[in-house]
């Protein structure tokens, strides 16, 4: 019960990363390598802000802006500057690398003086979690379907119509990726705020973790309707979740769970034989 | 525009692209071009010669290497597509560049209907813009009413570029620049499309430029021909009178 509790827990942080992945690499068609270095630095906001005592949850938006800032700047530079979005975002990640460790002041930084047990006693923090990503999920959908929703989330794949409309689609990219990256930095404080620490590799390997949550949940649900295209990145996770702590259950080894991970990413890849499906194109 | 009574006016405009070789290929040589108000202009020549990259130029997707382009008044020569787009429809040749794959008609059309205003945080609704569609053809309105909910991607390539012209009419743009809009379409929809068009450019002042192989309707419908020669087009008038 308590492995299966932990694995829902994971779920919920998780899921953000691949709800992220659904913005930038599906609708915005910007594939946002810079992942990694966004969740560590929401996580070394969070845990700089709740030090310098400004509460959780002003700590939680400063990460969240932190992030959409970041994935404001890759999305700009990429656009502007004429860079391939693979590269602008490795660059904001390496960027990142040095950028969180000077925010932190040493590589890993405990939450001192909270009462975290306080706020884990009874379920609440994952029932309170849940809540909130079920808003997000209504929030992502309503907009999603809106006018303005419906053009932005199109910018990827018909750039052209968009255009030819009189729609600004840098804006929208700039949206999507920013968007994307905030709530990328809230997954990284709450994984944190979960650990009662920030560490500046805490990011490592998570763009991977959203890439397969994202196929995995895009095979089950489809992808050809909004609403499956964003349940996709919760049951996605789930799953990812389930089947890693089924690994880690059988034996193997938590520092090997990324090469099984990557593995089988580069699996479900090769398999994704409609074009459509592939992320990277 | 009412100075000059031209609604474009495309001054010595050249474009040259890079070839695999290295060498340069001069598609458009001093090309001129003015439009008048109310006009439907075929513009006609081999493939390759560089209608669809006039059009590019017009519609601000490809810069011109010189030139000058003058547009209801306003030089618009270095405006960005998006802005252009504003007062300027386009149907381009390939029909899935004009709708988006992932929308519904309805969704298309309500994001359309609204050229040159902000996008509303409202859900998406047709009603008003098949109204205004109607205002031009009956049949195209009816045929929009009975497809509100099917996704544009399961549309057949006549229907999309009926779609597609739809789209380009919403807004009311001043200008209109069809890439090869009836390549798909049957004789029913040609129809349509035809009649759109004609009211629509009464209705609203506007002008047309085609791009066709078609001589026959170049012939009965435009009432000029522009034809490529030596790297600019010649404008010729049509039988059609110039109203």
């Amino acid at each position: 019960m308590n492995q299966l509790l932990s694995i829902f827990e994971m779920s919920v942080i998780m899921s953000l990363i691949a709800l992220a992945a659904v913005f930038t690499f599906r609708f915005a068609g910007f594939p946002d390598l810079s992942v990694d270095g966004v969740f560590t630095l929401g996580a070394v906001v969070f845990v700089k802000f709740m030090l310098f005592g400004f509460g959780v949850l002003f700590s939680f938006i400063a990460a969240l802006l932190a992030g959409a800032l970041a994935g404001c700047i890759t999305a700009f530079i990429s656009v502007r500057l004429k860079i391939n979005p693979l590269l602008a975002s490795v660059l904001i990640l390496i960027i990142l690398y040095s950028l969180n460790l000077r925010i932190l002041g040493k590589a890993n930084q405990p939450l001192y003086n909270f009462d975290m047990i306080g706020w884990f006693k009874g379920g609440y923090w994952i029932l309170l979690m849940a809540l909130g990503i079920f808003f997000l999920f209504v929030l992502v959908y309503t907009f999603f379907r809106t006018q303005i929703g419906s053009a932005i989330r199109t910018v990827g794949s018909s750039p052209e119509f968009l255009v030819s409309v009189g729609r600004n689609v840098t804006l929208y990219k700039v949206f999507l990726v920013s968007f994307g990256s905030g709530i990328v930095a809230v997954s990284g404080s709450l994984l944190s705020f979960k650990y009662g620490f920030a560490d500046v590799s805490l990011g490592m390997g998570t763009i991977i973790i959203g890439i397969a949550s994202l196929i995995i949940g895009e095979k089950i649900c489809g992808r050809e309707k909004l609403f499956n295209q964003i349940v996709a990145a919760y049951i996605g996770t789930f799953l990812y979740q389930l089947a890693v702590g089924v690994a880690l259950s059988a034996g193997i080894s938590p520092t090997d769970v990324k090469l099984v991970t990557g593995i089988i990413t580069i699996g479900l890849l090769a398999l994704g034989k409609d074009e459509e499906e592939r992320l990277f194109t | 525009m009412k100075k000059n009574g031209y609604l474009l006016k495309i001054s010595e405009v050249s474009k040259a692209f890079k070839q695999p070789s290295g060498e340069d290929l001069n598609v458009l040589i001093n090309a001129s071009l003015d439009i008048a108000i109310k006009n439907i202009v075929a513009l006609m020549g081999p493939n390759g010669c560089g209608k669809s990259t006039l059009l590019n130029i017009i519609s601000g997707n490809i810069v011109p290497d010189n030139g000058e382009i003058i547009l209801n008044g306003n030089n618009i020569t270095v405006l960005p597509a998006f802005k252009r787009a504003q007062i300027i429809g386009r149907v381009h040749q390939e029909s899935y560049k004009s709708l988006a794959s992932l929308l519904t008609v309805s969704e298309i059309l309500s994001i359309s209907m609204r050229r040159g205003k902000n996008l509303l945080l409202s859900f998406a609704s047709s009603e008003t813009t098949i109204q205004k569609i109607g205002e031009y053809s009956a049949e195209l309105a009816m045929f929009l009413s009975t497809r509100e909910d099917v996704p544009t991607r399961v549309l057949s390539g006549g229907q999309r570029q009926l779609l597609a012209l739809a789209i380009a009419v919403l807004g009311t743009p001043k200008l209109l620049l069809l890439d090869e809009h009836m390549a798909s379409l049957d004789e029913q929809y040609k129809g349509i499309a035809d009649k759109l068009l004609e009211t629509y450019i009464n209705k609203n002042d506007a002008s047309v430029i085609v791009v066709t192989h078609d001589y026959r309707w170049a012939t009965s419908m435009s009432n000029a021909i522009a034809t490529y020669e030596m790297g600019t087009f010649k404008l010729m008038s049509s039988n059609k009178s110039i109203e």
